[in-house]
């Protein structure tokens, strides 16, 4: 290879590099962590209703999209017009640290808000659920309750993600420690449960077998089912329910574009999109297709162990040492 | 020992100046941007973390960890690529060009994605070898636990040990084989030769080599993080994670992280610091101005049962996660036994040709991987020039500052260069590609230092002054004569960037923009939520741009090979 | 043109210093020879000329050029030097012909013009038709023919030949002296040559200077001058193979360092009582009998047209050399072990602390020392 003909390659990488974007009319970005498919099809829609609005999202982990946030407002400007994740802790956090720009959609009153004392800094956009996903190849009595994951056919073979990664998996395990106690996790442990990584990685170990059972997110679960995974996704009495919220940021250029994206996914349309991607929408008016099983949105929001949103922020620590240090005993 | 850098003649300055410019504001100003950001709040120190990342006990116990896993990784990564290097440079063993390259595609893939198939070869439960052991051999219990210690350095070590092979290859087709060849007239046996000439011979590049896996280990998530947190093993690089992950779009929580990321950078520092006392001992140049011819050594009765365990290895190794992954890719859904009938190529059909972003984000990932390590490989040169060969003050602060941002995690230099570069300073690169290409050449730019020096160490002196002596100017000594006998450095530079560039993931997941996903960003977004069948669809996409990778090198190779043809 | 002029140079590595305020004039078309031992500073005062090295005081002034000196340096690459390594630096990359032709390229010499000059320069050091030859194709004569034609091409007023002829064979190292001194003698350019080796030194060179350790010229002058009339010690010791025999003055006359036995030869033509007597292995006349120092042979080695001898006399061993057929035409032959008269063709007389670095009379036995000090 002659320097020459490197210097030629060289010159043909920074043609290929794309340059700044070109100046588009009305812009919109957001930052979730919802999953491609879901993003993806709102995308579509969206843009099919609203196409004067250029519309873009970054998809990725919450706590890497929080952590950019974190290093964006350190060197001035927050990048994102809105943001949407499933870390209620994280948007009261940043609410209080006045980042969001309230919001209240007109169609609140129809729909179903979880979180109490609503200014519209945030909204809940979907609820999501948390029950016991098993390998139906290895276990044929369906687990019933929360207590039967400590029975010996779960030995060894009981899988929760780490609440320290996860977000949904500590607002879990918290609920959990608030319905049943401290001695509920000991209980587990004794039946050797461990703890994996992500939400997503018990799921798949429990899939492929390596785990029998394990604490997990409906979509996540459903979506498997849904491409032939032997899982099935039990939901005990007591129901986890977990609303992902949906902010704009202070100081965006964009809101007009931002709210009108807000009111989208809060539309029928909007939210038919969201449950057909196998999770509970807030509007009783659309449905979960049935091939998915899950309770109705009424239902489960009476069936939801309460959440005491300060408390869970202030003990988030605590809780997580406490959690790991069981865990990993 | 060149002295005309005092020279008062304009250009080397200037370039010199450039490449040290590079190396200061592209590499260091991120990284101690974000120590600084760390250390200071408010024009204060930062007391509290410090004592707090100080105090905890598990700070101790993830170093802990961090330096047995990566002692383990290096010495097993060291020895095994050092023998192959050997091997396939130095032997007539059979078919070594192809295992040259077979055994570079560990390199190609993510380490993260190699831990996965192992996981699933041989996790204790439900890993395909262990089920074979028991449903099949009848033995009472999994025979490998993948999820330890031991599990974990043998993953890494797959991955890791081109580090050494490919800077060991480079050094030994340079080696002058008389100085072998003597050896073996004055009676010494294979073995001895090996021990007593080869191997010191080679030192500088096996060394700059473990140094880098070393550095590589110390710092690296995916492995632990994948088949750690089941055994309870953590190192530095997970609890940052775990702390940076905690931001809540604050920065204070990243501090803590940064803080302890510290105890990367020192630790780091203190193994650079050991490495050149021990190179100091001995100034090794092995391209004397005496030329020589390169020879083979001849296996004789060893040429069989090297090359079945080349094969074996070869195909434990690479072949069979690489299948494995393959193979899941092809599955309906992840975890469904390989049948027949959970097979199809869906996936593979839907991501080949139906995603678009695949699309872009391959062509990204090439235009990203080729500018950076071009770029990487050229301002490496030169920086490694001034290191190597020039006698500077400072130098040794140079080298330090273009190690540093590869003995922090990814997501550390990630967030550096998001403070650096998002208007602070005047310039906005943020949300462009450009500012990936920055991140890259910040966290890459060791692999150039580190495979350049060690070929510039072997470079004698006196050819470079012959040059000047003849009327070269220092620039034109250095492109005449220096960069082409470095050209293997050079060339193993470009493919330890250009390889693990293509495939980057913890840096560009944070800086990415609508225009500027790479292949990494696309496998993560399609293995976030669980959705990790999808994962290896978009391999096979990206596989084939490694083809074209390896052909690349396969030319290069046909070229020098021709070459030391005219040599002989 | 050429000549160099060298004035109060000094050079120091940390602490220690190498050259300490060094003058040294060489004339234009001089054939200059640098003699000393290892590690001498002779290669760190060949590296300041080239500008490989900066001076930390002194000048350095080649033709009329002020090279070096407070505030000035040329880099090496406009001194118009041509040079040749030690260990030949011919660049393993390029054939013969591009690297002879390099500093011609380096020139912006037209491509035709360099062809000519370069096919010359080859021709001129023996190596026409191995043009083509990459450099892993040669013996190590002809790469260091290569590097010697690389240096020559350009027609450099000086240049400058860190031991080159070091690495090769005595019958090679023998030819290529005399093929050096012919160049430098049909082209006409100062060359400035530097080497341990005495016998190079005395056959190259116009002058030489003899250099010591810490770096000082003991003595600068013609290679006869310096043979027949060496300064010191050191300087008769470095030109070949050296014996001392300490003598003191005593009543009697003059006695060797046993006490007893009395000095025979040459008498002493230097003030002291205590003197050495410095003399070559040929100088010594060995007989069965007559007048001399009696002595014993120790060791006779027949080396064809000469033997040598290891004597001792009066507590000093000494190394004898003779014209063996002449030696035995005349029955002079001995074998281990007996008895000889010693006399002396010529002797240089030096202070014995000069000779011997030590005026102990008891410790004297090893007096004969060769040349090099490696």
């Amino acid at each position: 290879m002659k320097i020459r003909h490197l210097l030629q390659l060289f010159c043909f990488a920074l043609l290929g590099l794309p340059g700044f974007a070109a100046q588009a009319e009305e812009k919109l970005y957001i930052y979730t962590s919802m999953k491609e498919s879901l993003i993806g099809e709102l995308k579509k829609a969206f843009v099919a209703k609203h196409p004067d609005i250029k519309m873009d999202y970054q998809s990725a982990g919450a706590g890497k999209l929080m952590a950019k946030i974190a290093a964006e407002r350190e060197s001035g400007t927050i990048l994102a017009d809105v943001l949407w994740t499933s870390e209620v802790p994280d948007f009261y956090q940043l609410k209080a640290q006045g980042v969001l720009q309230p919001y209240v959609p007109a169609e609140i009153k129809a729909l179903v808000n979880p979180l109490p004392e609503y200014d519209g800094s945030f909204t809940a956009v979907r609820l999501g659920t948390l029950g016991i996903a098993y390998n139906t190849r290895l276990i044929k009595d369906a687990p019933k309750t929360w207590a039967d994951v400590q029975k010996p056919a779960f030995k060894g073979a009981y899988g929760i993600a780490n609440p320290a990664l996860s977000g949904t998996a500590y607002m879990s395990v918290s609920l959990l420690v608030k319905a049943f106690g401290w001695p509920y996790i000991e209980g587990l442990r004794a039946n050797g449960a461990k703890m994996g990584k992500g939400s997503g990685q018990v799921v798949d170990d429990t899939a492929s077998g390596d785990l029998l059972a394990s604490l997990a997110v409906d979509y996540i679960t459903l979506d498997k089912v849904d491409k032939g995974a032997t899982l099935t996704l039990a939901f005990p009495p007591e129901m986890l329910v977990i609303p992902s919220p949906i902010a704009i940021f202070k100081g965006s250029p964009n809101t007009v574009a931002a709210k009108k994206f807000i009111d989208f996914v809060l539309s029928k349309e909007g939210q038919t999109i969201v449950a057909n991607e196998g999770t509970l929408p807030v509007r009783a008016d659309v449905k979960v297709p049935d091939r998915f099983h899950l309770p109705p949105v009424a239902e489960a929001m009476n069936r939801a162990i309460k959440i005491d949103y300060k408390q869970l922020m202030a003990e988030k620590e605590a809780t997580i040492k406490k959690f790991t240090g069981i865990m990993q005993k | 020992m060149n002295n005309a850098g005092t020279s008062r003649s304009g250009t080397p300055q200037i370039l010199f100046g450039l490449a040290v410019g590079i190396l200061v504001i592209f590499v260091a100003v991120p990284v101690l941007l974000i120590f600084f950001n760390a250390l200071w709040v408010h024009g204060r120190f930062n007391v509290a973390d410090v004592v707090n990342v100080l105090r905890e006990p598990d700070t101790y116990k993830a170093l802990l960890n961090s330096l047995i896993l990566a002692s383990g990784v290096t010495v097993t990564g060291t020895l095994v690529g050092t023998f192959f290097a050997w091997l396939v440079t130095r032997t007539d063993l059979p078919y070594k060009g192809a295992m040259k390259v077979l055994f570079l595609v560990p390199f190609m893939l993510p380490s993260f994605i190699g831990a996965l198939a192992w996981k699933m070869l041989l996790s204790p439960r439900s890993g395909y070898i262990n089920r074979l052991f028991v449903d099949v051999f009848g033995f009472d219990g999994p025979v490998f636990n993948i999820y330890s210690y031991g599990g974990i350095i043998a993953v890494e070590t797959m991955y890791l040990f081109p580090f050494v092979f490919i800077q060991v290859c480079g050094a030994l087709e340079r080696m002058d084989p008389t100085l072998e060849e003597s050896a073996r007239i004055s009676g010494a046996d294979l073995f001895t030769i090996t021990r007593k000439i080869t191997i010191p011979l080679v030192l500088p590049s096996i060394l700059s080599g473990s140094l880098l896996i070393m550095l590589y280990s110390m710092a690296h998530f995916g492995t632990v993080a994948v088949l750690g947190i089941e055994a309870g093993i953590y190192n530095i690089p997970t609890l940052i994670y775990e702390r940076i992950h905690q931001s809540a779009g604050s920065f204070d929580a990243i501090r803590t992280g940064t803080v302890l990321s510290m105890v990367l950078v020192f630790t780091a520092a203190f193994i650079i610091w050991l490495q050149n006392k021990v190179l100091a001992r001995g100034r090794y140049q092995i391209i004397a101005g005496k030329s020589f011819r390169p020879a083979e050594l001849k296996l004789r009765g060893l040429r069989v049962p090297l090359l079945l365990f080349c094969f074996a290895y070869i195909g434990f190794t690479i072949v069979l996660p690489t299948t494995t992954i393959f193979m899941v890719g092809g599955l309906r859904t992840y975890g469904l036994p390989f049948a027949l009938e959970n097979m199809t190529l869906d996936n593979y059909h839907h991501i080949l040709f139906e995603w678009d972003l695949t699309r872009d984000a391959i062509w990204n990932s090439i235009s990203l991987g080729l500018a950076s390590a071009l770029i990487t490989m050229f301002a490496g040169v030169i920086i490694s020039y001034v290191i190597v060969k020039m006698k500077v003050r400072g130098k040794g602060l140079l080298e330090f500052l273009g190690m540093l941002p590869f003995s922090v995690p990814g997501s550390v230099i990630a967030l550096g260069v998001i403070l650096a570069w998002s208007g602070k300073f005047g310039i906005n690169l943020y949300n462009t590609v450009w500012i990936i290409l920055i991140a890259y050449i910040a966290r890459y730019m060791a692999f150039s230092l580190k495979a350049n020096s060690a070929a510039l160490e072997q470079v004698h002196d006196s050819l470079v002054e012959a040059a000047r002596a003849s009327g070269a100017t220092m620039w034109q000594a250095l492109r005449d004569i220096v960069i082409p006998l470095v050209r293997p450095g050079m060339v193993a530079a470009f493919f330890l960037i250009f390889l693990p560039a293509l495939r980057e993931l913890t840096v560009s997941v944070l800086l990415y923009g609508p225009t500027s996903r790479t292949i990494g960003v696309a496998i993560y977004t399609l293995s976030e939520d669980g959705r990790f069948r999808s994962r290896p669809r978009s391999r096979a996409r990206r596989v084939r741009g490694h083809a074209g990778a390896v052909r690349l090198r396969q030319d290069h190779d046909a070229a020098h090979g021709s070459g030391l043809r005219r040599y002989r | 043109m050429g000549g160099i002029r060298i004035e109060g140079l000094v050079k120091s590595y940390g602490a220690r210093k190498v050259l300490d305020g060094l003058d040294l004039t060489v004339e234009a078309g001089e054939c200059f020879t640098l003699l000393g031992p290892s590690a001498c500073g002779k290669t760190v005062l060949m590296r300041l000329l080239a500008g490989f090295e900066t001076p930390d005081a002194g000048r350095i002034v080649i033709g009329d050029t002020l090279v070096a000196g407070t505030g000035v340096h040329v880099p090496p690459d406009r001194r118009g030097i041509g040079m040749v390594f030690q260990d030949y630096a011919v660049w393993p990359h390029m054939s013969v012909r591009d690297n002879v032709a390099y500093p011609l390229k380096i020139a912006g010499i037209a491509a035709d013009v360099r062809a000519g000059r370069t096919q010359t320069a080859i021709g001129q050091v023996g190596l026409a038709g191995l043009e083509q030859r990459m450099p892993s194709q040669l013996s190590g004569g002809q790469q260091q023919r290569v590097a010697l034609a690389r240096a020559l091409v350009s027609k450099p007023a000086l240049l400058l030949l860190d031991e080159p002829l070091n690495n090769l064979d005595a019958n090679l190292r023998e030819e290529m002296r005399f093929e050096i001194r012919e160049l430098q003698q049909r082209l006409g350019i100062t060359v400035i040559y530097v080497t341990h080796d005495q016998e190079i030194a005395l056959a190259l060179s116009d002058r030489l200077a003899v250099m010591d350790e810490k770096g000082c010229l003991r003595q600068v002058g013609a290679p006869d001058a310096l043979f027949d009339r060496p300064a010191d010690a050191y300087v008769y010791r470095f030109l070949g193979v050296a014996n001392f025999i300490p003598v003191r003055k005593s009543a009697a006359g003059w006695r060797l360092p046993d006490g007893v036995t009395e000095w025979v030869g040459p008498l002493p033509d230097r003030e002291g009582g205590h003197l050495a007597a410095g003399f070559r292995p040929n100088d010594v006349a060995l007989s069965r009998s007559g007048a001399g120092l009696p002595g014993i042979v120790r060791r006779a080695s027949f080396l064809g047209a000469q033997t040598d001898y290891l004597i001792e006399v009066g507590g000093v061993t000494l190394r004898a050399a003779t014209d063996s057929r002449r030696a035995g035409a005349g029955g002079q032959l001995f074998r281990d072990n007996e008895p000889c008269r010693i006399g002396f063709h010529a002797v240089q007389w030096f202070d014995e602390l000069d000779a011997t670095g030590t005026v102990n009379a008891e410790d004297v036995s090893a007096t004969t020392s060769g040349a090099g000090h490696e």
